[in-house]
Order: C-alpha cells, then structure tokens, then sequence
C-alpha cells in the first residue's frame, strides 16, 4: 500500500511543470508613450525571468520578470539618460522592475489572462495582461500580450513631467517572452 | 502721388501672417535647441514644427494665388533693382517651402514622427537614421541662416522704397485699402 501511494507521490511530482528561464533573444519588452501626441517608441534591452506554464492547469502557471531599468532605450540618448533621473525611473535607487502573475486565467483557444503585480519605483499595483500562448515547432512556448499602464501612478515623471499635455498618462506595453518547452 | 495698386487681401494677409509665423518660428528654433531636455522643450519643438508646416501650407497657397491672381504692377525703380528683387522674392518662396520640407526629414531621420497642430499625424519621409539626421540638422540649419539673409535684404529693400525713395511701395502688400486722397 504504502508502495502504491509513493509511486502515485512520484508520479504527481514528474507531471509538475518546472518554471522556465525566460530566452532573451526570443523575447522583447516594448512600449509606446507619446510627447506632444508623438509616439515615441522604447524597449528594455535588459530583462530575466521565468514562466512556469501548464496548459493542462493554467490556474498552476506563473510568471516572474525582472527589468533592468537602466537597459531602457527611446533611440535618443539625451532621452535615455533622462528617464533614468530620479523624476523618471530613478534607476539608481530602483535598478529593478518586477512583474509577478500567479496563475493564469483560461479565455479559450491560445487566450489566457495572468493576474499580477506590477512593481516600479517602490510601487507596486496590480496588473491584467491579456496573453496569447503558444507552442513552437521546437517545443518552446511564447507568450504575447499588450496592456495599458498608466506612468503617474509609478511616480514614473514628477514635478513639470507630470503635465500629461505634454507626456502623456498612457503607455502601451508589448511583451514577447519565450520559454524553453518541457 | 497716385495710390500703388496692390494684391489681393488673401495674398497680403498670407503674406503678413506668414511674417510673423517664420519670425515666431526662427525665435523658438534658436532658443529651444540648447534647452535641455524638459516638458517646455518638447513643447517649443512641436510648436515650432506646427508653425513651419503652416507656413509651408500658406506658400503653397499664395504661390497658388500668385499664378492665378498675380501681382500688381512694381513701382517704377531701376531695372537692376526689380531683377534684384524679383530674385529674392522666388528664393524666399522657395526657402519657405524647403525649410520645413528638410525639417520634416530631419525629424523623420531623427526617429521623431510629425504629428501637425497635435492632431494629423504625417507619414515619416525617411525611416530613422542617425547620419542622415545629423546632415539634415545641418541643411535646416544653413538653409534658415541663408533665408535670414535674405529677409533681411527683403525688408531693409522694402524700407529704403518706402522711407528714402517715398514710393509707397509697401502699400502694394498693405491689408486694407488706401484712403481715398483729400481733395
């Protein structure tokens, strides 16, 4: 009998999905914001994490990311250097933003929804990222969404950069993070 | 002294509003490129772009106008002098539709898209390039010092007729017409 239960216990564990590195050349973090109705266009050029993703029990899935706020890149450096100053990023004091899911919502077909925490600044407010999974030929799985932030409740541009005339609340975030399949 | 015919009201206020958007615009140009970067900079810079495309809008309508319309007769002054200013009046038109043509394509190389009054997006003319921006930095740059020359030329030109010679010839552009003379 007790036999029996430790295979059953062995077989549970093996089934477990592991969380998986994320594949930094397979994956991007972008955005969107405007000057002036501009869009102007960036990406995070250094970030980490990983996913841990059961398409069999999404609600068992997670997801971690941590960003290197320093990494942001706007194409224009005067721009870079900017939003790492304490009325932007502060990546001084904050090198790191996190994203933390837990569990994943399934809407039906590839669509699922990850419920979490996005944390800048010292800041940290819940976030919905609607997700697109999907498995590649090689057995990797990539996961793709966009979702709207709003920078002043990060205290992302303080003081004259809070005028939202001129640098707009919203900004859209597009993310592609790929995993190695299992 | 008889009155100077002049242009029609639509050439002269396009022309005077034209003045004092390419005056406005060259003030922002030179005071917002050494602001470090701030919210009044990014303003100043599309305000500065919102004027320079309208301006390029109003040249193409008065050189519309021009083809249509026409001009008023000059007033009389030696040859050499109405080949002087016929001169400088083409190359003002065609300063003031490639000044904001090249500072469109320096910002379309520069990665900064052109989105008019805030409101029209424009196609991007050139896709980002950091060279060509820099190059483009410098023909804006040239250009708009060469038309203040010209302009400069333009006005003292226009002074000397009405102050020194005393023929009127600015009535020619004026906004509304002349009093009839006293009896």
């Amino acid at each position: 009998m007790r036999r029996c239960l430790l295979a059953l216990a062995l077989c549970a564990v093996a089934v477990t999905v592991d969380a998986a590195p994320l594949l930094r050349e397979r994956s991007e973090i972008r955005f969107v914001g405007t000057q002036m109705n501009v869009p102007v266009k960036g990406e995070f050029k250094q970030f980490s994490g990983d996913i841990r993703f059961d398409p069999a029990r999404p609600e068992a899935s997670s997801a971690e990311v941590v960003v290197q706020t320093g990494s942001i890149d706007i194409g224009l450096d005067e721009g870079n250097l900017t939003l790492q100053q304490p009325e932007w990023f502060s990546a001084e004091a904050f090198p790191q933003a996190r994203f933390v899911a837990s569990g994943f919502k399934a809407l039906g077909g590839e669509r699922y929804e990850a419920r979490g925490t996005l944390s800048i600044k010292g800041m940290r407010l819940p976030v919905t990222v609607p997700l697109t999974v999907r498995r590649g030929a090689d057995g990797a799985w990539t996961a793709g969404g966009e979702f709207v932030v709003r920078r002043l409740p990060f205290q992302l541009g303080i003081g004259d950069w809070a005028d939202t005339s001129v640098v707009g609340d919203e900004v859209r975030i597009s993310l592609r993070l790929t995993v190695a399949g299992q | 002294m008889t009155t100077v015919t002049r242009y029609s009201p639509p050439q002269a206020w396009l022309h005077w509003l034209s003045a004092l958007l390419v005056f406005a615009g060259i003030a922002l140009g030179l005071s917002m490129v050494d602001l470090p970067l701030s919210p009044q900079k990014l303003r100043w810079y599309s305000w500065h772009k919102w004027l320079g495309l309208t301006v390029f809008l109003f040249t193409l309508v008065r050189l519309s106008l021009r083809l249509g319309v026409g001009a008023p007769a000059p007033v009389a002054m030696p040859a050499w002098q109405r080949r002087t200013a016929t001169v400088v009046h083409v190359l003002l038109y065609l300063f003031l539709l490639a000044i904001p043509m090249s500072g469109w394509l320096y910002s379309s190389a520069s990665g900064v898209p052109v989105v008019y009054l805030g409101w029209l997006p424009l196609p991007d003319l050139v896709a980002p390039d950091k060279p060509l921006a820099e190059s483009l930095r410098l023909v804006h740059k040239t250009l708009n010092y060469t038309m203040f020359i010209l302009l400069t030329g333009h006005v003292a030109g226009a002074l000397k007729h009405q102050f020194v010679d005393r023929d009127g010839l600015i009535g020619r552009m004026a906004l509304r017409s002349p009093r009839p003379e006293s009896r």
